[in-house]
């Protein structure tokens, strides 16, 4: 019981809570209102499991060729179409026009609208691995989802993972506001490749189960995979800080 | 007449009934690419559960995966038309217990894992069978007459059912044997299993490079 609360007042609380209190200090976000970000988490949390049922046309993705390749290049693609689709709609549906209009709104509303996304991933699966009747509605199988403090760390560097994204995705929707459809494209692709690279590992692992790289990928998750990975993606939004010289 | 016919064309869907000769004993040599990782030991007999005389599978399957080792042990009552009474399963190496009750087309799922609890149930349709009677099941289908079809595949550690769909794709020589080629589809797996003797000689999961090789 204590875990289950701990994701949702750790991860869905505590965690937006101290990223919005360090937003507001900024100076790029001071004509954003609270009724802003409020807007960009209930829509992140919300739009997770609208879009969760894609997870029925994976499975039968899956079923039509099982191969590794095409699982990691074409199921989990599709997979992270969605959901990064689903960041650039909280982006656009929570903060409007105005959140994407200028480049230092559209990174910082960006990593917002990821990092609320991710707390929905987090709410969903969470209520899911507890009630494992709703596997069926969603397509997806989560009964040997035990909610441990070990899922509420996980779940910490996931979220932190898509709030990586988030900000490539609001980058990439403010240049497409500003024609610059190629750097739009090419943000856009970075975010999906930083989700296949994280998500790969794991496909790679289940697929290549006696592989030294595997054991170590399932055996260091917590103490170096998900850091790496966190780190990997918080350089990559420090890249696109320096680019216009954005401050917090 | 009328009797007649019903039971004419109700032939082809009632449960074949179960065709090993028991008690069985099965060992099979576990490999991932080529590489061996395990073994496993299959057992069916004749056993009493509930003062009723059924079939008792008891499969014990050691293997190292991910640099773990992993010792998955299963029991599993099911009756001569293969309807899955009762399932205890353990899984040394990742701490998790299960218990299933099946009755009434539905399976009542006890899961524990590292004395964390989760209690379930999963619907199936009649003839569905569980996820460890699928390759003994398979035996006992004339593949090459019947030619394909499909079974629901009740999964207790998974939580839901899987159709799998079968085909006979012919004859392949082994170890200068023939045997019969069934390929099997079911999410994430493309499997192929050589037959011989009504004997599963060898499992060939394509989608992964697992094998299971039938030791003699």
């Amino acid at each position: 019981m204590l875990p289950a609360a701990g994701i949702f007042i750790l991860d869905g609380l505590i965690l937006p809570l101290t990223f919005y209190l360090i937003l507001r200090k900024s100076r790029y976000m001071k004509n954003i209102p609270f009724s802003t970000y409020l807007r960009l988490y209930i829509i992140g949390v919300v739009i997770f499991p609208i879009l969760l049922p894609r997870k029925h046309l994976e499975y039968w993705l899956t079923t039509q060729s099982p191969s590794f390749l095409f699982v990691l290049l074409v199921v989990q693609m599709v997979n992270n179409i969605f959901e990064e689709s689903g960041k650039a709609i909280t982006l656009y549906a929570g903060a409007g026009k105005k959140g994407i209009s200028t480049y230092s709104a559209a990174l910082l509303l960006g990593l917002f609208s990821g990092m609320s996304y991710g707390i929905g991933e987090a709410f969903t699966l969470s209520v899911i691995g507890m009630k494992p009747v709703l596997n069926k509605v969603f397509g997806i199988n989560l009964t040997l989802l035990f909610i441990t403090w070990w899922w509420v760390l996980e779940r910490f560097y996931s979220i932190l993972i898509h709030t990586v994204m988030g900000g490539l995705v609001g980058v990439s929707l403010y240049f497409f506001k500003k024609s610059g459809y190629l750097k739009a494209f090419l943000l856009f692709v970075t975010a999906l490749l930083y989700h296949e690279f994280v998500d790969g590992l794991i496909i790679y692992a289940n697929f290549h189960q006696t592989s030294r790289f595997s054991s170590f990928v399932m055996n260091h998750m917590y103490d170096a995979i998900l850091p790496i990975l966190v780190l990997l993606g918080t350089a990559g939004i420090l890249i696109l800080f320096r680019k216009k010289e954005v401050r917090l | 007449m009328k009797m007649l016919i019903a039971i004419i064309f109700s032939l082809p869907l009632m449960a074949q009934e179960v065709c090993i000769s028991v008690p069985e004993t099965l060992h099979y040599s576990i490999e991932y690419n080529g590489q061996r990782i395990g073994k496993a030991l299959n057992i069916i007999e004749k056993a009493t559960f509930e003062g009723k005389t059924v079939y008792k599978y008891l499969g014990v399957t050691d293997v190292v995966k991910q640099g773990r080792n992993i010792r998955d042990s299963v029991i599993l009552y099911f009756d001569k038309d293969w309807t899955p009474i009762y399932q205890e399963r353990y899984i040394k190496g990742m701490n998790l217990s299960l218990t299933t009750h099946y009755k009434d087309g539905k399976a009542s799922v006890k899961l524990n894992l590292a004395g964390k609890e989760k209690s379930f149930t999963i619907s199936y349709p009649q003839g569905a069978v569980d996820n460890e009677e699928i390759l003994p099941f398979l035996r006992c289908i004339d593949v090459k007459k019947v030619g394909s079809g499909e079974i629901v595949d009740i999964t207790p550690l998974g939580g839901q059912t899987v159709k799998i769909k079968w085909k006979y794709e012919g004859t392949a020589k082994m170890n200068d044997m023939e045997v019969a080629r069934v390929l099997l589809k079911m999410p994430m797996k493309k499997v192929e299993l050589f037959i011989k003797g009504g004997k599963v000689v060898k499992y060939f999961d394509k989608s992964s490079g697992l094998e299971m090789i039938l030791q003699e």
